[in-house]
């Protein structure tokens, strides 16, 4: 798992065709509206967007099964401008888009938000001074309906802050368990703040091994987990 | 002479100042921007062993992609894969171990997968 962070091994997946062009986004204010359309569009113009199934298609058989090569946009934290921004954009053009919110923050009420946001890495803008900031579960219910929900801790957690089987619970198995009871389906994909892989043999890399997730979602690769 | 079915993306001549297109991309508002990135699609599950090095393709895309990398990695290596100016020098390596690499990523993806939606007719 730890060879992920190799250059030797990144330049090699790369020479064998297997990777997979992907663009994050954390906050899409209304404020870059326009912008974030307009790049939408532009990789819709050049790129298919990737579903779960695809990425399980080419693990197995090395094909995507796409017409052009595909592109996965993600959107991390759980920001209420996904909703309202985001989320429009992707359905007006036709794509589809993963999403990953800390659980947590979907309980936060409106008047914590700012707080939580500032405990908890989660960034706010200053061009949008008024909440809400954060999403609802309503809102990620009718996120999932269209597009891919995955897994990114309870409260935006580093796997070296998960170290005990009570941390374990809250930032792994119950993320997955509420995003499975909401969406009727396991999330496809994990991931810790910062992107780090879950590494065997500590505590926060074996619960994601363990999970049922079938991608651990990092910095340099998507990795095939379970089956 | 680049093969002509390239992607775009990949057709595009790779940053001369790779140095200097890594400080651009320190210097972008990561916070609102789309974060291109090639990142690899690895199997890790147990007895698959296709984590191990595969072998090369024949696809010009997969050779190009490499090529590029190579350029962006030994740039930065030779430049000792500088730490932003502002970065303590003690400070923790929060990406588990892959910030260099994850350098070479986001330079490589930000100059040629990055979308440049000015350029669309």
């Amino acid at each position: 798992m730890s060879g992920v962070l190799e250059p030797a091994r990144q330049r090699a997946a790369f020479a064998a065709g297997r990777y997979v062009r992907v663009v994050n986004w954390h906050n899409t204010p209304a404020t870059d509206r326009s912008t974030l359309r307009a790049e939408l569009a532009w990789y819709a113009a050049r790129f298919d967007p990737v579903l779960p199934e695809h990425l399980d298609r080419f693990v197995e058989t090395g094909d995507w099964g796409l017409e052009r090569p595909g592109f996965v946009p993600c959107f991390y934290d759980a920001y209420r401008n996904h909703v309202t921004v985001a989320v429009p954009a992707l359905e007006e053009l036709g794509l589809t888009g993963w999403f990953l919110p800390p659980t947590g923050a979907l309980d936060v009420p409106h008047e914590q938000q700012r707080d939580y946001a500032a405990a908890h890495a989660i960034d706010l803008l200053p061009d949008e001074p008024d909440g809400p900031w954060l999403m609802t579960w309503d809102d990620l219910a009718r996120i999932a309906e269209r597009h891919v929900v995955a897994a990114h801790t309870a409260h935006h957690t580093g796997a070296d802050e998960i170290l005990t089987a009570e941390d374990v619970e809250r930032e792994v198995h119950e993320p997955v368990r509420l995003i499975t009871e909401l969406t009727g389906t396991v999330p496809p994909a994990f991931a810790f703040l910062h992107g780090t892989v879950p590494v065997p043999g500590t505590v926060a890399g074996d619960a994601v091994l363990a999970s049922g997730v079938r991608y651990a979602v990092t910095n340099t690769a998507y990795v095939r987990i379970a089956d | 002479m680049l093969p002509a079915d390239l992607p775009d993306d990949l057709a595009t001549e790779p940053a001369r100042d790779v140095l200097a297109a890594l400080a651009s991309c320190r210097a972008a508002d990561l916070e609102r921007e789309g974060i291109a990135m090639y990142v690899a699609v690895v199997d890790a599950r147990p007895g698959r062993g296709s984590s191990d090095q595969p072998g090369a393709s024949s696809r010009p895309a997969d050779t190009r992609l490499a090529e590029l990398f190579d350029h962006y990695h030994d740039a930065l290596a030779r430049a000792g894969f500088p730490r932003p100016a502002h970065e303590p020098p003690d400070a923790p390596d929060l990406t588990g171990g892959g910030r260099e690499l994850i350098d070479v990523l986001v330079v490589l993806s930000d100059h040629h997968l990055h979308a440049r939606p000015q350029e669309v007719s």
